[in-house]
């Protein structure tokens, strides 16, 4: 299992947003400052926090967290994303359904993807599944 | 700094209010609760000192939230039923279909416009009755996203001194655009609403959310016509009357198109 890092530190998406192939995965409101560098497997298993409602709106789904009393306004693509997230698919898997309807080589999704997922663990907006 | 103050308990919360009257404490006895409260949230202060200057202007009674003024008003009846407007958004929940928002509403022929408290504050109460339009001060309203009307909500000693009624079809809502300098998306919108929505608990969360969206959705909301430099503004008086025309000119706009 390989651990992919995401780069240190994270830029936030509105400056510096993941635009490759057709894909542009983004989260459209300013994250943290200082957010911390959080390894994310590529074969993590994970699922919305238990304190995370969302709701889409046109293109756009915005993750209300309850915990920290803050929105997220996710774009089409990242709002796609986080609606896989179902706690039974590993992020893998997700990336590679991702890859094929977008017809973007996975590695570009991965690469674009996991600072994305990174910020949202960050966020407490997804948590990794206990899959023992 | 306050000679009087009290506790008042309204649906569970305790609420630390100070005056410079007996007269507020007494009309809030019923409510007091055995409370101690080192800070004050709400003062009201009716009548306050002149000014050490002869030649100085004499201080307005005002209506704080902490260290924060929220309203100045000639007349103490409209500050006194401010606060207990203030006092009685605590008694309650939203309802279904109902989202409370960071707002107040400005009332004209029975429609109301949601504003900012800073913005609406600005607004000389002079200006108000001169075209006919009556503010509901207080720093919340009640939203019912199902009719798409505003609740305003009754004083905590229950019946109105105005003759506005408690729901009113929702004409416009006006975000605060100090830190917003383009246009909001839909999501974005719904985000803002959320940071102006108040009462989200963990049970409510999800329905506030979706009662936020289905507000956007069938009214979007505009941005407020000038942007809040408040520094700006207190070092140049002549900008202040620039927003202040731009507000009073786009109230006036919305009401009569």
């Amino acid at each position: 299992m390989t651990d992919v890092t995401p780069p240190e530190p994270l830029m936030p998406q509105a400056e510096a947003p993941q635009h490759v192939g057709g894909l542009r995965i983004e989260q459209l409101d300013e994250p943290a400052v200082d957010t911390v560098a959080i390894n994310v497997s590529p074969t993590a298993l994970l699922q919305h926090c238990p304190e995370v409602v969302w709701v889409s709106l046109h293109d756009e789904v915005v993750v209300y967290v309850t915990a920290t009393a803050t929105s997220h306004v996710l774009n089409k693509q990242a709002g796609l994303l986080w609606q896989c997230f179902d706690g039974e698919s590993r992020l893998d898997e997700i990336l590679a359904d991702i890859s094929d309807v977008f017809e973007t080589p996975y590695d570009v999704v991965l690469t674009d993807s996991v600072p994305v997922v990174a910020q949202w663990i960050s966020d407490e907006m997804l948590e990794e599944v206990d899959d023992d | 700094m306050w000679p009087h103050h009290i506790v008042v308990g309204v649906n569970g919360v305790a609420i630390s209010v100070a005056s410079d009257t007996p007269e507020i404490i007494a009309l809030l006895e019923p409510w007091r609760v055995a409370v101690d409260a080192e800070l004050v949230d709400y003062a009201i202060e009716l009548d306050p000192p002149p000014p050490d200057s002869p030649r100085g202007m004499r201080p307005l009674p005002r209506l704080t939230h902490g260290t924060c003024d929220l309203f100045r008003l000639r007349d103490p009846d409209q500050l006194t039923l401010a606060l207990m407007r203030i006092l009685a958004s605590f008694s309650a929940p939203a309802e279904p279909d109902r989202i409370r928002v960071g707002l107040m509403p400005l009332v004209h022929q029975d429609r109301a416009l949601l504003v900012e408290t800073a913005h609406a504050g600005r607004i000389s109460p002079r200006w108000y009755r001169a075209h006919s339009v009556t503010p509901i001060y207080g720093l919340s309203s009640v939203v019912n996203v199902s009719t798409l009307t505003v609740e305003i909500d009754e004083p905590l000693l229950g019946g109105t001194t105005s003759a506005t009624p408690t729901s009113l079809p929702l004409l416009d809502w006006w975000l605060p655009s100090a830190d917003v300098s383009l246009g909001l998306s839909p999501g974005e919108a719904v985000a803002f609403v959320m940071r102006l929505a108040v009462d989200i608990t963990g049970t409510n969360a999800r329905a506030s959310l979706e009662r936020a969206a289905q507000l956007v959705e069938l009214r979007p909301p505009q941005l407020a016509p000038a942007a809040s430099d408040h520094i700006n503004e207190r070092f140049n008086p002549a900008r202040a009357k620039r927003i202040r025309t731009q507000i009073t000119e786009a109230i006036q706009t919305l009401f009569d198109g």
